[in-house]
Formats: C-alpha cells, sequence, structure tokens
C-alpha cells in the first residue's frame, strides 16, 4: 500500500491560529506526524521591554482574546510581588469573579466548535447563545464584552454593587443548568458517543512524561491544577474541586470541561455571599521604581498553566518578560493521540486540546509515488470528514462503543 | 518545605550548590553547565518529573548568556525549583534535555531562535517563530539587536 | 443511562418558543452604563500636566501647542485608531477632562473621519 505525506497548514483544520502538521498516512490510517508552528508571532516579549510596570498589563491582555483575564491577572499579580504590594480582599475577589466567570465563557465556546467541527450544528448555536450572557454580565461589570481589563496592579479597578451580586447568582444558578442539560445530552446521544468515545486517547504515562497541562492532563487522570498545587489568591477558601477522569480520550475531555463550568459556577455563588467590605485597590504612581528582583507567576488559565518570569535590575521597566502559555505544552501530545488514527479524526483531536490558535484554511496532500500536488479547503476536509463518518456509522457502532 | 532534600541531592552532583528560597517560597540554584543533564536527571528520579518552561536572558554587561530551567514536583512538600546556567555570550553552546523531558523539543526551539543558543544532541534544531529564510546570527531577544526582521527578510 | 425520545422532545419545545437573536441594524441596542465607547474631552477643565500621554499604553495621545484655542499651553490630541479602549487616560486625569461614552459606532469612509469628541 502506497504512503502519503498530508501537510495540514500553515492553516488550522479546527479553531483559530495557523500552525502547520505533516502527517504520513497509509490509506485511512495515520503513521508518523510532524509539527511547523509560527504563523502568528507578534513580538509581545521584546515590546514589553520598552512599556512600564503599569502599562505592561495592558498589553499582556491582548495576546489572547478567549483568555485575556487570565493573562492580565497573572501579569498584575507578578508585578505586585515586584513592587511588594498587598492588594486588598475585595479587589481580590472581583480579580476572581472575572476569572472564573472566563473560565465558564471559554469552556462554553470550545463546546460550541468542537461540535461544529463534528457536524452537530445545532448545538453550536446552543452553546453560543448560554455565552451572550457572561458576554453581557462582562460589560455591565467592567465595560467591555471581550478584552475586559478589569484588575489593575493594586487591586480591582471598578466596584461592584449588591444589585449586580444578586444578578450573578441568578445567572450561576442558571449555567448550572444547562451544564446539566448538556451533559445528559453527550451520555445519551449514540451519535455523539460513536463520534468522541476512544478517539484520540492519551494514557497516563504518556501524559506525565511529555508534561501535559490542563484538562488534556486531567481526563488522563493526572492530577495537575495550579490551584491545587500552589493555591493563589483566595482559592484556599473558596470551594474549589479538581476533576479528574481516568479514559484519556475525547469523551472524557468533554466531560471534564462541562463538569469545571459547575465547579465554576459554584464558586461564584459562594464568592457573591462572602464579598468582604472596604477598599477595592491600592493607587501606584504611573513611573513606580522596583527594586532588582526575579518573579514568578503562575494562574490557572482556561487551558492549563500559564507562567510569567519577570527580572528586574532597578527601574521603571522590565529588564525581560517571559510568557509561556499553555497551548505550547499540549502540542506534542496531539502528535501522540493522532498515531493509529483515521484522517477523519485529525479535527476531532486537535480541536480537544482547546488550541488557542488563530484558525487557517487549507489541506495539501501530496501523493509520494505520482509527486502531484491536491490542495483541499477547510470546509472540504470537513465536509469529507462528515460524510466518511456517515458512511461507517454502523461498523463504528460495533467498533467504539 | 523540604529544601534541605533538594540540597542534598544536587550536592551528590556538583559540590557546594546552595538552594535560596525567596519570600514567596520558591527555591533557586545555580549550577555550572557541565554538570547540567546529571543534575537534572537525579531531580528527575526524585519528583521533579514536570518541566514548565525554558528561559533565556541576555545579560550583556556581564557577557553571559543565562538560562533557566523551571521545575515543579509531584510530592507537595517540596519546593517549586528553578536550576539556572550561564555560558559565555561568543561560545553559546549547551546539551540538550529532550532524552530527559520530551517536552523541550519545542522550548529549546524557541531559545535558539529568539537568542541563538545552540543545543547538541537536539533531533531537529530549527527556528520556530521566525521565518526560515532568516540569515544566521539574527536574533532579536539579544540586547544588541536593532532593526527590525520587516527589513531582513525583505531585502 | 439512556433517556428515551430527549431529543425530539428538544425540537418541539423549541419549535414553539420565541427566537434569541436580535435583528440587530433594525432595532437598535444600547450599550450599557460605564460602556468605554468613543473619548470625550472637555478643553474647560484641561490644565495640560500631559499624564493621559504619559499613561497610554498604545502610544495614541500626543500633546500639541496650540496658541488660537489654548495660549500658552498644550492640549492633547486623541488617535482613536490606536487606542485600546482601556480608559488609563481617563483613570489618571486629575482634573476628570476625559470621559468615555456609550457610542461604539466607530465608522467612517477614512481613518481620519473617526475623531474623538471635543467639547469646549
Amino acid at each position: 500500500m502506497s504512503s502519503f505525506n498530508v501537510y495540514i497548514g500553515p492553516i488550522h483544520p479546527a479553531l483559530k491560529e495557523p500552525i502547520g502538521f505533516t502527517f504520513e498516512v497509509e490509506g485511512e490510517k495515520i503513521v508518523k506526524a510532524n509539527v511547523n508552528l509560527g504563523y502568528n508571532h507578534r513580538g509581545i516579549e521584546k515590546l514589553l521591554e520598552s512599556k512600564t510596570w503599569l502599562q505592561g498589563a495592558f498589553v499582556a491582555e491582548h495576546v489572547c482574546g478567549i483568555c485575556s483575564g487570565a493573562h492580565h491577572g497573572c501579569y498584575c499579580q507578578g508585578v505586585e510581588e515586584v513592587l511588594d504590594i498587598e492588594p486588598p480582599k475585595r479587589g481580590l475577589f472581583i480579580r476572581t469573579i472575572s476569572w472564573e466567570l472566563e473560565r465558564i465563557h471559554s469552556h462554553l465556546l470550545w463546546l460550541g466548535v468542537f461540535f461544529h467541527e463534528s457536524g452537530f450544528d445545532t448545538l453550536f448555536m446552543y452553546t453560543w447563545r448560554d455565552r451572550e450572557r457572561t458576554m453581557d454580565l462582562f460589560e455591565e461589570l467592567s465595560g467591555r464584552r471581550v478584552v475586559y481589563s478589569l484588575s489593575t496592579v493594586g487591586g480591582a479597578r471598578r466596584d461592584v454593587s449588591e444589585a449586580f451580586l444578586s444578578k450573578l447568582k441568578r445567572q450561576a444558578r442558571y449555567f448550572r443548568e444547562r451544564a446539566d442539560f448538556y451533559e445528559r445530552l453527550v451520555l445519551n446521544d449514540t451519535t455523539v458517543l460513536a463520534r468522541f468515545s476512544n478517539v484520540g486517547i492519551l494514557s497516563r504515562e504518556d501524559a506525565l512524561a511529555l508534561s501535559a497541562v490542563g484538562p488534556t492532563a486531567r481526563a488522563s487522570g493526572v492530577l495537575k491544577d495550579v490551584r491545587y498545587e500552589e493555591p493563589y489568591g483566595i482559592y484556599e477558601e473558596t470551594p474549589f474541586r479538581i476533576i479528574t477522569r481516568r479514559e484519556g480520550d475525547a469523551l472524557a475531555k468533554t466531560l471534564v470541561r462541562i463538569e469545571e463550568i459547575k465547579v465554576s459556577a459554584e464558586i461564584l455563588e459562594w464568592m457573591a455571599d462572602h464579598m468582604p467590605g472596604g477598599d477595592v485597590k491600592v493607587k501606584i504612581p504611573p513611573l513606580a521604581k522596583a527594586p532588582p528582583v526575579e518573579v514568578i507567576s503562575r494562574v490557572e488559565a482556561p487551558r492549563g498553566e500559564l507562567l510569567y518570569y519577570f527580572k528586574s535590575t532597578g527601574g521603571t521597566r522590565p529588564y525581560r518578560v517571559k510568557i509561556r502559555t499553555p497551548t505550547l505544552a499540549n502540542i506534542l501530545p496531539i502528535i501522540k493521540m493522532i498515531e493509529g488514527g483515521y484522517i477523519a479524526d485529525i479535527p476531532i483531536v486537535v480541536a480537544s486540546i482547546d488550541p488557542c490558535i488563530a484558525c487557517c484554511e487549507r489541506v495539501t496532500i501530496v501523493d509520494k509515488d505520482k509527486g502531484e500536488k491536491k490542495v483541499i479547503p477547510k470546509r472540504e476536509l470537513i465536509r469529507y470528514s462528515k460524510e466518511w463518518f456517515k458512511r461507517n456509522l454502523k461498523e463504528l457502532r460495533g467498533e467504539r462503543l | 518545605m523540604e529544601v534541605r532534600e533538594v540540597e542534598e541531592v544536587i550536592s551528590t552532583v556538583e559540590e557546594g550548590a546552595k538552594v535560596e528560597v525567596d519570600k514567596w517560597g520558591r527555591a533557586w540554584v545555580k549550577i555550572s553547565h557541565s554538570k547540567l543533564k546529571e543534575t537534572l536527571k537525579a531531580l528527575r528520579d526524585k519528583g521533579y518529573t514536570h518541566l514548565s518552561a525554558i528561559t533565556g536572558v541576555d545579560l550583556i554587561d556581564d557577557n553571559i548568556l543565562e538560562v533557566l530551567y523551571h521545575l515543579l514536583p509531584e510530592r507537595k512538600d517540596l519546593p517549586y525549583l528553578t536550576v539556572r546556567v550561564t555560558i559565555p555570550r561568543d561560545k553559546p553552546v549547551l546539551p540538550s534535555v529532550t532524552d530527559l523531558f520530551p517536552v523541550a523539543l519545542l522550548y529549546e526551539d524557541e531559545v535558539y531562535d529568539m537568542l541563538g543558543i545552540k543545543f547538541t544532541g537536539h533531533p531537529d534544531l530549527r527556528r520556530l517563530f521566525l521565518p526560515e529564510e532568516l540569515p544566521e546570527g539574527v536574533h532579536p531577544l539579544r540586547k544588541d539587536f536593532k532593526g527590525s526582521i520587516y527589513k531582513e527578510v525583505v531585502k | 443511562m439512556k433517556e428515551w425520545g430527549f431529543a425530539w422532545r428538544e425540537a418541539i419545545r423549541r419549535l414553539v418558543s420565541k427566537a434569541f437573536t436580535v435583528q440587530y441594524p433594525f432595532v437598535s441596542v444600547e450599550a450599557m452604563e460605564g460602556y468605554r465607547g468613543r473619548i470625550e474631552y472637555y478643553m474647560s477643565k484641561c490644565t495640560g500636566c500631559g499624564l493621559c500621554a504619559l499613561v497610554c499604553p498604545a502610544k495614541a495621545i500626543t500633546m500639541v501647542k496650540n496658541d488660537k484655542i489654548k495660549p500658552g499651553r498644550r492640549m492633547p490630541v486623541f488617535d482613536l485608531a490606536r487606542c485600546c479602549y482601556c480608559a488609563l487616560c481617563a483613570e489618571y486625569c486629575p482634573s476628570k477632562a476625559i470621559k468615555l461614552t456609550k457610542d461604539y459606532h466607530l465608522v467612517g469612509y477614512r481613518k481620519e473621519d473617526v475623531k474623538a469628541k471635543v467639547i469646549e
């Protein structure tokens, strides 16, 4: 049987950024895989060396549109340690409200795109309608729907009212009911189960050896969560529980994320009941000077562990800032998960790690024997994937369930 | 926090290494670059199995380059450790750790791309984020890099 | 545990209920209070200190001399194409001369047509 090289790149068959893959294929099964990155590089680490300690937070939040609150909060937390400032309790509560609400928003967005890539478009509309309610809450809380910049170096920027807290409690109960609905749907529908179960399995030894982070690692039974290892902020007092499963396939990752929506809703309800009084922030001068220290700041973003490293040599600007986003740590597990699978499973496996990169459009297939090149647009790869699934549904039901 | 256990493990490889703990509970240690792989292997057997990131820093005033390895332990009573290594600026070569931590494949590519440090033993060292057509010697995160990538590629 | 007729019940329920979408250009949608939209600048309150230009992360404010309107003082000029609507300038202005309004329709045929609102 002849083997082909499938180049998926520099565009993505599922979700946002451009990224290039090369798969060596025999028939329908994949034998080897390779990765090619770098189509969305903006030079943010070099740019942060020319901004002051206060301005850098508003540059760092533009790294990612979906987890912008996590980047913003992680930067502010690190600079507060550099400048030796203690933010007040009420400010920390508001910062955590933005983190947990963003986790709900990110998981609902991922659920919608994941269902869309697999062919269930109605569920895409359902989940994005629920996501609209989080964006309305953010608009009332901070003033913008997408890149909110709710915290600052020294605490939070705006205060919340009692009316907003009771509205937050009502919406948290609504999110918990919707998460129950999606869980019942995923576990009861045989089509969904046949599409997702036993696809892209990552074993526990592989997840530990490859240093996977976030729900990708937790779905394989690894207890890895920054809120559990090194509790920061107010997470030691909140009713936080860590969610793991043992199977490690795409269905397990879906169920882990749906359960995390429920945990975040519980934390929001607890915070609305226990909000302390007082100031929300400590004001710092625009050109604050820092002592020569080195600081590491770690936060649990919706996709995994986010790390910021600051080096200061005294002065108003940082000497070096290093950002390690969680998707970079989860790229090698894709290569491990796809070996032995079908071409039609590529969109599902790549989307199941929740890649935070912009979407691209094309797949190039190179026929090694004949030396021909064929370019297939993304719409066609997804259409091929859906039709292949419909044709082989009967055998798959027997094989996978 | 069991800092003494970490110090004992590192002293079996390199004599006289001091582990400092800052006021937030994180540990920092400096070792020489010839003992890098043995130290990381001893730490991995002790329980530090997760490599969070590899950072490169250009200290142009002292004429050295610094590389940091951030490690997370499995036991909750051990501290979060950062291992520091320095190499001279005109001869930047380090051994690669991809056989101990496979995720270092991507992290070392990024350090080579931005700072020009070559890792011996890496299976496929190439530019990760910047265009592949850039000439040798163009490394943006160095402090004496003035200019823009656009001019380098277009010209 | 399998539930019978789950998808059918949901489909029939949704057929008879109201749609969630809003027909936007034909129905006007107003932003909430505190929204960060177009910049409004009150020239009478401004003292020309320059703190807004110092604190802006996107370098969208330049201080220019304008002897016709404000003799002997500089006033800020806002470039709304570079602005990231973070409202740091409004927060750090000592005389509260900058405000961000609820106007989110920032459209025009050229970049220069989108301007901040200057009130004398």
